[in-house]
């Protein structure tokens, strides 16, 4: 990586990179050779501002999320939910769970067996389509969780055209109507169709 | 003399009285009235999971109408235009424009935003002191969920406007799923100069139209029947769908901050189809197939939501 790209990673984590740099740091993001110097830029700014490192593998992803996050949010008591097994493993596309590997992989699997308690919604009545729809929390389900999987896989490219066009019309679907206004506009701009159609 | 003492002393507290701290939801209300109202314009940087993307924003309101520029800085060109109900995309190297009638006759969420209450119920609002994005000056805001179907956010809201100048989605290990942050932001009092002029399509570009506003009434019988507390339908339209020879039917169910879709497609390509779960950045999808029909679950919530509602998708004949 040239130095030049190195200091606008570094600027990057450090909250100073002007607009003008943020192309080309983009397009080094996208280089698998540089994947590593942006990891350790990372690591150092950790080191620097003393927060620790617990993550003995962590990809671009941990690395820039942790450098610009502060979260003070308190983990909710579904913690170990299968989520948790995939971070770090995402690239830009739809990724799936091998399903043999993932029942061989799985460390722990355990399952919360609890009241079938359900309530009713009842102010729903604007389209009747739910009228007869129901309720749940996390307590009265019956939960099946991995806690971890090893691997995964890519899904094919038919079905990420799929999913792609999915996303694009569900962010187009549910933008302005709600609090954060024009977030999911921006998750459609940024889906690039010629990343992934053929 | 005492009573015009009294009354000065009253009237005094009334108009030197330094301004009632803002309650968390005095900013939540703030932020969703700017974001549709506010003049703005500006740059930001959208990451999730190992891209960074740039784009530009123009944002216009003049009575009661609203108008929206979304254009990408980098990669393939794209331009998103929203104006009253109408989302036209438009991406220069496939000549290709796509035109989306959106039913925006319907609120968002039939309780929200308008009993903002709402949200403790299934959100944990807080304040989080300031902060500085865009050389502005900010209030931070913390969302979090009190159960494990639905993400956590984290707000950056403008002091003075209330608009969002940056977002965190954050799932429930504390890990940044998505991230948006203004790099350059200017309010003006008045709509962008480019605002509410109507947008130029080239004439050797191919047009996808797409009219969701005659499918509403259309209602075959397909629901959920179990949803997360909190969650409720606010569409369920037929659409036409790039690529798909049938009309495909989408569901979409919200909480006021997250929202998921159902996509119900009877014509299924057996041997490409998603079944099971995927995910990408802070979006999970859930599919399976259901009476002949691909049933594909998406939205911006955490994996156990989607797969709860996708195996809760039910057909009444």
């Amino acid at each position: 990586m040239k130095e030049e790209s190195g200091v606008r990673i570094s600027e990057f984590l450090d909250g100073e990179l002007s607009i003008k740099d943020l192309n080309s740091l983009s397009r080094d993001c996208q280089q698998a050779e540089n994947r590593k110097q942006i990891q350790d830029f990372a690591r150092i700014g950790h080191a620097i501002r003393g927060e620790s490192d617990v993550y003995t593998s962590i990809d671009v992803s941990d690395a820039v999320a942790r450098a610009i996050a502060d979260l003070p949010l308190a983990a909710p008591e579904s913690a170990q939910r299968s989520e948790r097994s995939q971070r770090g493993i995402f690239s830009s596309g739809w990724f799936k769970p091998l399903l043999g590997a993932t029942f061989a992989s799985a460390v722990a699997v355990f399952t919360v067996l609890v009241n079938q308690t359900v309530s009713t919604v009842s102010d729903n009545h604007a389209i009747p389509a739910v009228a007869q729809q129901q309720a749940i929390t996390p307590e009265n389900i019956e939960l099946t969780q991995f806690a971890r999987n090893s691997e995964n896989s890519e899904v094919d490219v038919a079905v990420r055209n799929e999913l792609n066009n999915y996303l694009v019309n569900h962010a187009r679907s549910v933008s302005g109507g709600n609090y954060q206004g024009m977030v999911p506009y921006v998750r459609a701009v940024a889906y690039e169709p010629g990343q992934t159609e053929k | 003399m005492m009573k015009r003492l009294l009354a000065f002393a009253v009237m005094s507290s009334v108009f030197s009285a330094p301004v009632l701290s803002e309650t968390v939801q005095d900013w939540m209300m703030k932020m969703s009235n700017s974001s549709h109202q506010g003049n703005y314009e500006g740059t930001f940087v959208f990451w999730r999971d190992q891209k960074l993307e740039a784009m530009s924003i123009a944002h216009g309101s003049k009575d009661g109408r609203i108008w929206v520029a979304l254009e990408s800085l980098n990669g393939e060109p794209r331009r998103l235009i929203h104006e009253n109900g109408e989302v036209i995309s438009i991406f220069p190297a496939k000549q290709l424009v796509s035109i989306n009638e959106m039913t925006s006759n319907l609120p968002f969420h039939p309780v929200l935003p308008k009993n903002i209450k709402q949200l403790n119920t299934h959100y944990e609002l807080s304040m989080s002191g300031l902060d500085r994005v865009a050389n502005r000056n900010t209030q931070v805001i913390l969302v979090k969920p009190k159960d494990g179907y639905r993400y956590g956010f984290k707000y950056w809201l403008d002091k003075d406007t209330g608009l969002m100048l940056r977002c965190d989605v954050i799932n429930e290990n504390k890990t940044v799923l998505e991230h948006m942050m203004f790099t350059e932001f200017h309010y003006r009092e008045s709509p962008p100069d480019i605002a509410f002029k109507p947008t130029q399509i080239p004439a050797n570009y191919k047009v996808l139209k797409q009219d969701e506003t005659q499918s509403l009434k259309a209602d075959d019988g397909w629901i959920a029947s179990r949803l997360p507390a909190g969650f409720m339908l606010t569409k369920n339209i037929l659409k036409p769908m790039r690529k798909k020879q049938n009309n495909v039917r989408q569901l979409i169910f919200s909480d006021g901050l997250a929202s998921v879709s159902v996509f119900i497609d009877q014509n299924v390509n057996t041997a490409h189809r998603l079944d099971g779960k995927t995910k990408m950045g802070s979006v999970n999808a859930y599919g399976l197939m259901l009476d002949q029909h691909q049933v594909t679950v998406i939205g911006e919530v955490p994996m156990e939501t989607v797969k709860l509602i996708a195996e809760s998708i039910e057909h009444q004949r």
